[in-house]
């Protein structure tokens, strides 16, 4: 699929009227629709209980979107599919988390060989028998984030920031088509969190991997995305470039005036 | 007296501590009353058991001690039996745990006819004391050491199977999540996540099986056959009161000397 205008880009993720409604009546999302395209790192900023999460772990399916919302991946439909072929989709959607989500009694190394689990069988993927070229590929993506002598610590020994390559190394060696970044830096500290995003914005632009990323941190968002779609009570209300981001807009995002929130 | 005066209770602060002190008066009171109630309807005599305390510490101490270590060669070899029976019954009953444990959780079992017979089967054979096992199994396995094994098998499976299963329910979900998210099925997300989150906590638990096993191996080991506990009670049946101490000594001893090699290891896995 291309885009027809002037960027040739290619569409790599294509949302339609995407709807979640929890048990009680709670809706999460109200027909949410956007597209992103290769070389793209959107940031999804907006409230707490906004629906941004929802959004991001419906499009890999980790929650399940009510009925008629469509979720387009590589050109296929996803949504509807059964078990087996989902696990094949979702070995291609790198996802990163705010709370790292690793296992902390293993190394570093075995963490980031979790991502390619899904390449694997059964036996092996359980048994941990890995093939050498995994295995160099993760020390590689380690030494690239700057985890060169962290390789066998283990994860619960490591930093916040550490943790958080070693979760982006995890979501690399995936060979992802995109990554889903769920609020990357909302544990960590100012120095680390600039880390993370060169890291981020580095993938996008190096290695052509969009990224689709929820923020909390409006100034972040403006200085690192390609483009920005904001969120209020479940529905985007703003979906264009970061220059385009008035105050105005702020307001209807947040409620309030970019001044007004703190530290954002 | 206005009325948030009457809300806040305490205007003094240490009428506050007055009023807890007479509280702790009246319960201890009120559980002096009930022992002497209950004692009397048992007829449990107090002063007679001041009375006869001398007599009875007399008593023990000319049956007990001091020990008699003429058998030790019997009761190294059955001490040495006690053990790798409380161990094998240990590692046997924390595997077979560890899997109940995978059906019986909320988080990996999937089937829920089998979580609940699971579980259903972990409480009843938990809730029936061991030394009813080996009275009850004693007609289908008869006198010995497999019975005797058996019978801790039991108990440090249902011990265990229904702790794992709150330990696995306990770990982690958002580490899950990931592996989830990276395409990983059932079997890889319980190896790759479940099973390192959760071993080092396991093999510390299985160490306190053995340990327990090895404490209830006195009256499996009566009941049941085999090891100390037969010994024992073959002192016990012959009046030999100073060897049983000898063999009460090996049991205490052997329990220490696990105890400091299980602290020994928990501190080297956790």
């Amino acid at each position: 699929m291309k885009d027809g205008g002037l960027l040739m880009f290619k569409e790599v993720l294509k949302v339609e009227n995407l709807s979640k409604t929890y048990s009680g009546n709670t809706r999460a999302l109200k027909n949410v629709s956007f597209k992103l395209n290769d070389e793209e790192l959107v940031s999804i900023i907006g409230p707490s209980g906004a629906g941004k999460s929802t959004l991001l772990r419906s499009i890999n399916q980790m929650i399940d979107p009510d009925k008629g919302s469509k979720v387009y991946f590589d050109g296929n439909e996803i949504t509807g599919i059964n078990k087996k072929k989902l696990r094949d989709v979702r070995k291609h959607i790198g996802m990163i988390f705010q709370h790292y989500n690793l296992i902390y009694r293993l190394t570093a190394l075995e963490n980031v060989l979790h991502g390619r689990l899904g390449y694997y069988s059964t036996i092996k993927g359980a048994l941990s028998l890995y093939e050498n070229n995994d295995i160099y590929k993760a020390v590689e993506l380690l030494d690239l984030l700057g985890l060169k002598d962290r390789k066998y610590f283990k994860c619960a020994n490591l930093s916040g920031g550490q943790k958080q390559r070693v979760g982006i190394a995890r979501a690399l060696i995936q060979n992802p088509k995109i990554i889903l970044c769920d609020e990357p830096i909302s544990s960590l500290d100012p120095q680390a969190s600039k880390v993370i995003m060169e890291h981020l914005k580095y993938i996008v632009k190096e290695m052509k991997i969009p990224c689709l990323v929820n923020l909390h941190q409006v100034d972040v968002a403006k200085t690192y995305s390609d483009r920005i779609i904001g969120m209020s009570n479940s529905e985007i209300v703003f979906d264009g470039h970061p220059s385009q981001l008035t105050n105005d807009i702020i307001e209807l995002i947040y409620g309030a005036k970019e001044d007004e929130i703190l530290a954002s | 007296m206005k009325f948030w005066q009457v809300k806040n209770k305490y205007e003094e602060p240490n009428s506050f501590f007055k009023e807890k002190r007479i509280r702790s008066y009246i319960s201890l009171v009120l559980i002096l009353i009930i022992s002497y109630i209950t004692a009397r309807l048992i007829g449990f005599d107090l002063i007679l058991i001041f009375k006869n305390f001398s007599k009875a510490v007399i008593r023990f101490l000319d049956l007990y001690i001091p020990p008699n270590f003429l058998d030790i060669k019997d009761l190294i070899e059955a001490m040495w039996v006690t053990i790798i029976l409380c161990i094998t019954a240990g590692t046997i009953g924390t595997f077979l745990a560890y899997a109940a444990a995978l059906g019986m959780s909320k988080t990996t079992g999937k089937i829920k006819p089998l979580r609940i017979v699971l579980r259903a089967l972990s409480t009843f054979l938990r809730n029936v004391p061991a030394s009813i096992w080996a009275i009850v199994l004693l007609m289908a396995f008869w006198f010995g050491e497999f019975l005797a094994l058996l019978v801790m098998t039991i108990g440090t499976f249902s011990f265990n199977a229904r702790l794992f299963s709150d330990m696995i329910d306990e770990t982690n979900k958002h580490s899950l999540e990931a592996l989830d998210s990276v395409g990983a099925n059932y079997w890889q997300i319980v190896f790759q996540g479940i099973v390192p989150e959760t071993l080092p906590t396991s093999i510390s638990w299985s160490l306190f099986s053995v340990e327990t096993n090895i404490r209830s191996s006195t009256i499996i080991g009566m009941l049941a056959g085999g090891g100390i506990g037969h010994l024992i009670g073959i002192y016990r049946h012959f009046r030999k009161f100073d060897q049983l101490t000898a063999a009460v000594i090996f049991v205490v001893v052997g329990i220490l000397a696990f105890d400091q090699l299980s602290v020994q290891i928990r501190k080297r896995i956790l």
